[in-house]
């Protein structure tokens, strides 16, 4: 799954969303590592695996464009991935969660 | 001789600082030197420039200035820097806390810093904190939001223009992340801000270094810079351009101290002959010349690319900026062997110059990311380029246009620059390069390119950056010099002088790379006899041009070294 398929089934949808929100982190990775997402590891952090500060900057970035969620770079770089992707499972709102919340156009700010 | 268009202000600004070797000329060396034995800044320097209209090329089009093109920029720095090291610095500190600003700043942001560089003042670039070091995310001074703005506290250190700079581009941490803020020093409170003492340097003594500390100072919410939070990412992205520009202070230095080396052996007599006669003379001077145009090769690409192929700056500007001081610097000491017991004195060639650029170029590897920073940006983006998984690498970037100095490159759009972030995909300078073959040495470079893409490929990720990799990015940039050198050569012959159109200049410069490498360069040893690269040294400095592979036309005739004139250069403007 490519990653803006990924994005959008994370957004869309109330159920698996730790799945999803793995799955969209495995595409978002190889992406950057122009590697294949069943090859990502997600039990490591990012500075773990040799991302330098520039690329982790530039996926804060990405993961706030396509899910309107703000993870800070410091906490970006030392998560696991596991843990990032249960932080986005819970701050990415869906549709569903959108229809109900006021407010919803503005990104969810971790860094807060 | 054609002049590209990018490098005509680069011609009036050195006929405006005079020749340097003249006392009487509006910016001799001889005042530099006094004023650098004291420490103090060369304020008669910079208002010289000032005058000219330096700051005009610090400011873009759409803000009244005439900064467009970055190779132009890299040109005048490079000016500056040939005459004083201080001077390019001072002005690229205005420039680099000017960049965030003409790239998201606001209308008045934008305004506030256009006016005062176009008054002369200076702009600081508040980055740096003593514990912090190069670790941004480190970074301990505090931006606290407030009913009014934001309450900045602690202290940043090892910032040039702290003192005198009236505007100031201040990074801080704003909740968990980092942001950045415009300061109008002129408008802060003055009891809650203070300079701090200057930080006596080995060299760039009168360069304005030293800090500022901020003691719950309050700063309105104007001041606040592009995306909230977004700090490090503007920083990151302008620090590409930074890089760069870097390379054109070492490019003055070395180019300073090589029309000081090649002047001497060429009036020094010795044994009865004059110096220039001399083989390890002629050897110094020929290894000091091809570093230096090997060092250009690869700045002016770098700086052509900024605006044609931005999403590949983050690996090619980190490239220059390793290569292009560590050349520049082996250009320096070589330089100062030609001097021998002379470089040591404080007085004779020069005025004790060569001694000055030895001292400034020393920090030139350090300045705007360390040399082991840039390996670390070069490894990891080797790491997503020489992936073997197909992506969405985008279009090809036709190195004819990254390389062929006739044709202009495109204008900065600053408002259009955006956050530039992701990930490398491709480096045609390395891949798009299939020859000249140049009696093997191709081949070897080509076996060299096949086996680190090997080599990165097979690189295990998962203890941070693995040792190894910081070796293969140091080759990879060897290997990105190489073929820096070819695709000039290929794409500008016509422009070149006779001496350095001729391929044999190239094999020389890749035989000084592949010695790098560890490769013996396949026999005969490269053909341009070194006579032939001596005698174009000498020739040029002769005729008051710079050694440069365009080697610019004199400012005027008959201000060549040995003939000053107490018109200076400034009459020519």
């Amino acid at each position: 799954m490519d990653r803006p398929t990924a994005a959008a089934v994370l957004r869309s949808s109330d159920a698996d969303r730790h799945t999803h929100a793995a799955a969209y982190l495995r595409s978002l990775l190889a992406g950057c590592l122009g590697t294949a997402p069943d090859q990502v590891a997600l039990d490591q952090p990012l500075e773990a695996q040799g991302f330098d500060s520039v690329t982790i900057a530039g996926i804060s970035v990405i993961i706030e464009e396509d899910l309107g969620v703000r993870v800070p770079i410091a906490e970006l770089a030392a998560s696991g991935l596991g843990e990032l992707a249960r932080l986005l499972a819970a701050d990415v709102r869906t549709s569903e969660r959108e229809a109900g919340e006021v407010g919803a156009d503005a990104p969810v700010d971790r860094s807060r | 001789m054609v002049t590209p268009a990018a490098y005509r202000s680069s011609v009036a600004l050195e006929a405006t600082l005079g020749n340097p070797f003249d006392p009487a000329a509006p910016v001799p060396y001889r005042s530099l030197i006094a004023r650098d034995e004291r420490e103090q800044r060369p304020d008669e320097a910079f208002e010289v420039a000032h005058q000219w209209g330096i700051s005009r090329h610090l400011t873009p089009t759409g803000e009244g200035g005439r900064l467009t093109c970055f190779e132009e920029l890299l040109s005048l720095l490079r000016v500056l820097a040939r005459r004083d090291p201080v001077l390019a610095v001072g002005h690229g500190a205005s420039l680099f806390a000017g960049l965030p600003v003409w790239m998201w700043g606001t209308a008045a942001q934008r305004a506030l810093v256009a006016e005062r560089l176009a008054a002369g003042e200076f702009g600081a670039i508040a980055i740096s904190e003593d514990r912090a070091g190069s670790d941004l995310l480190a970074t301990e001074t505090t931006a606290t939001p407030t009913r009014a703005g934001f309450r900045l506290d602690g202290e940043k250190r090892l910032i040039s223009n702290a003192t005198r700079g009236t505007f100031c581009t201040v990074l801080a941490r704003s909740g968990p992340c980092l942001g950045l803020f415009l300061l109008d020093k002129r408008a802060l409170p003055a009891d809650r801000f203070r300079h701090l003492p200057k930080v006596p340097t080995l060299g760039l003594r009168g360069n304005d270094l030293s800090g500022i500390a901020f003691d719950r100072c309050e700063i309105p919410v104007s001041a606040r810079l592009g995306g909230a939070g977004r700090g490090l990412e503007m920083l990151l992205t302008a620090s590409s351009y930074v890089r760069v520009l870097a390379c054109g202070i070492a490019l003055g230095a070395a180019d300073g101290a090589l029309r000081i080396a090649a002047d001497w052996a060429r009036e020094r007599r010795l044994y009865g002959q004059n110096l220039l006669a001399l083989p390890p003379v002629r050897e110094r001077l020929s290894a000091a010349c091809l570093d230096l145009l090997t060092a250009e090769c690869v700045a002016v690409s770098a700086a052509r690319a900024l605006t044609l192929g931005a999403d590949r700056s983050r690996l090619w500007s980190s490239v220059a900026k390793y290569m292009v001081p560590l050349l520049c610097e082996r250009t320096v000491r070589n330089a100062a062997r030609v001097l021998s017991a002379r470089f040591f004195l404080r007085e004779g060639p020069a005025s004790g110059m060569l001694q000055k650029f030895a001292r400034d170029s020393a920090v030139m590897g350090i300045l705007d990311g360390t040399s082991m920073v840039q390996l670390n940006l070069i490894a990891s983006a080797l790491r997503s380029v020489a992936a073997p998984h197909a992506q969405d690498r985008g279009p090809d970037l036709d190195p004819t246009s990254l390389f062929s100095l006739t044709t202009p490159a495109p204008p900065w759009r600053p408002r259009h620059t955006g956050l530039q972030l992701r990930p490398v995909a491709r480096d045609e300078i390395t891949q798009a390069w299939d020859g000249p073959r140049l009696a093997g040495r191709f081949a070897l470079f080509d076996a060299e390119r096949t086996g680190l893409t090997r080599r990165i490929q097979a690189l295990t990720w998962t203890h941070g950056t693995p040792r190894t990799a910081y070796a293969l990015a140091r080759r990879h940039c060897l290997l990105h010099t190489a073929a820096a050198c070819r695709h000039t050569w290929v794409h500008n012959r016509r422009l070149l002088d006779p001496e350095l159109a001729t391929p044999q200049w190239l094999a020389a410069c890749w035989d000084r790379l592949l010695a790098e490498l560890g490769l013996g360069p396949p026999e005969p040893a490269a053909g341009l006899p070194e006579d032939d690269l001596v005698d174009w040294l000498s020739r040029v400095c002769s005729e008051g041009r710079w050694p440069s592979l365009l080697s610019l036309p004199p400012p005027s005739k008959g201000q060549h070294h040995g003939q000053a004139n107490r018109r200076g250069g400034a009459a020519v403007q």
